[in-house]
């Protein structure tokens, strides 16, 4: 009795994981549709433009987001520029009724000014699509929709005036130019997506 | 100071990535090593933790429990810690998160709560990536012990 309850246990912990996408990977679930805080429905399809998507997962909550969060509009104007379409995805789903609401989030896109769409992820579908696991965590696809960059948006979240090293910025200039992205994979802390 | 502190006292003292290895590398050949990074604003890690506290106490003879905190401030974890009423030594991440990361297995996303747990030989039993439950620390310590 003991041993099945140790297999229940182990096989319940194993079938929970969810595989991360690798650089390469196609971009999952494009079509699927989240609402917006606009009002409106959006997709990944509907949000890239001619040279791409980023994609970040996000919250209203994370003290890491709210640490890096000043530079999200800047991080979507560059995107813009680059003719690469953001979008923010909420995918806390066991907040989704409280903190993490969509009028949670409307509340908190306004206070903090947010100039980018901002969509809650139903049952963190796109987020269990894509193996995120942690807010902010960034995704950022090329014209053909293949994974060319993930992980932080730069190597500090407390301290702006102490970034060296601009990972997203620096992917989003290399996507539009036609180049190959100089660091496509890195790691930051954040906070578990509340599935 | 800090560390003189009675027994029932939270005790927070700084540590940095090459301090936690040396921590796992001390107890080799005596006891399992569960590391366990955390934060106060961290709703899973904090539900958690009582698990961890009760497991340090009934295997103690053979778990050693080190928990990391990533909070902004060293004086919020004490105070947050005195509030819960845990009788917890907790470390307190002193270095840039980007070289702690650098130096931590790449199965760490950088999301909490994490956990490394490893056998008393050093091997590593299991990483674990998300909230676990009392009863599925205690499986795989008793597996641990079981193995050795």
């Amino acid at each position: 009795m003991k041993h099945l309850l140790l297999i229940t246990i182990l096989f319940t912990h194993i079938s929970s994981l969810s595989a991360a996408l690798k650089i390469g990977d196609s971009a999952p679930m494009t079509a699927y549709s989240m609402s917006d805080i606009s009002g409106k429905e959006v997709s990944l399809e509907s949000v890239a433009k001619e040279n791409g998507v980023l994609v970040i997962f996000s919250c209203n909550t994370c003290p890491w987001v709210i640490a890096w969060e000043d530079r999200y509009n800047a991080v979507s104007e560059t995107a813009s520029k680059n003719g690469i379409g953001t979008i923010f995805v909420n995918s806390n789903s066991s907040n989704h009724n409280g903190k993490d609401s969509l009028k949670a989030m409307k509340a908190h896109a306004k206070e903090k000014q947010y100039n980018v769409l901002y969509a809650l992820d139903t049952n963190n579908q796109l987020a269990d699509a894509f193996g995120a696991q942690k807010t902010p965590d960034v995704f950022l696809f090329n014209k053909d929709s293949k994974l060319v960059y993930k992980g932080a948006i730069d190597d500090n979240a407390r301290k702006p005036e102490n970034i060296t090293e601009n990972y997203l910025i620096n992917a989003l200039n290399a996507v539009g130019s036609g180049k190959s992205v100089p660091v496509n994979t890195t790691k930051s802390l954040g906070c578990g997506i509340k599935r | 100071m800090l560390l003189a502190s009675c027994a029932k006292q939270p005790i927070i003292q700084d540590i940095d990535s090459n301090g936690v290895w040396n921590k796992i590398t001390e107890q080799k050949g005596e006891k399992i090593v569960l590391v366990n990074f955390w934060a106060t604003w961290c709703a899973p890690c904090v539900e958690e933790i009582p698990a961890l506290l009760k497991l340090q106490e009934i295997y103690k003879n053979d778990l050693t429990v080190i928990f990391v905190s990533f909070d902004f401030d060293r004086k919020s974890t004490l105070h947050f810690v005195e509030k819960k009423g845990w009788d917890m030594r907790s470390y307190f991440n002193a270095e840039s998160d980007k070289t702690f990361l650098a130096n931590m297995p790449d199965e760490w996303s950088g999301a909490m709560p994490f956990t490394m747990v490893y056998n008393k030989d050093g091997s590593i039993l299991e990483y674990l990536t998300t909230k676990e439950s009392y009863e599925y620390f205690d499986s795989i310590i008793k597996k641990s012990i079981n193995n050795q």
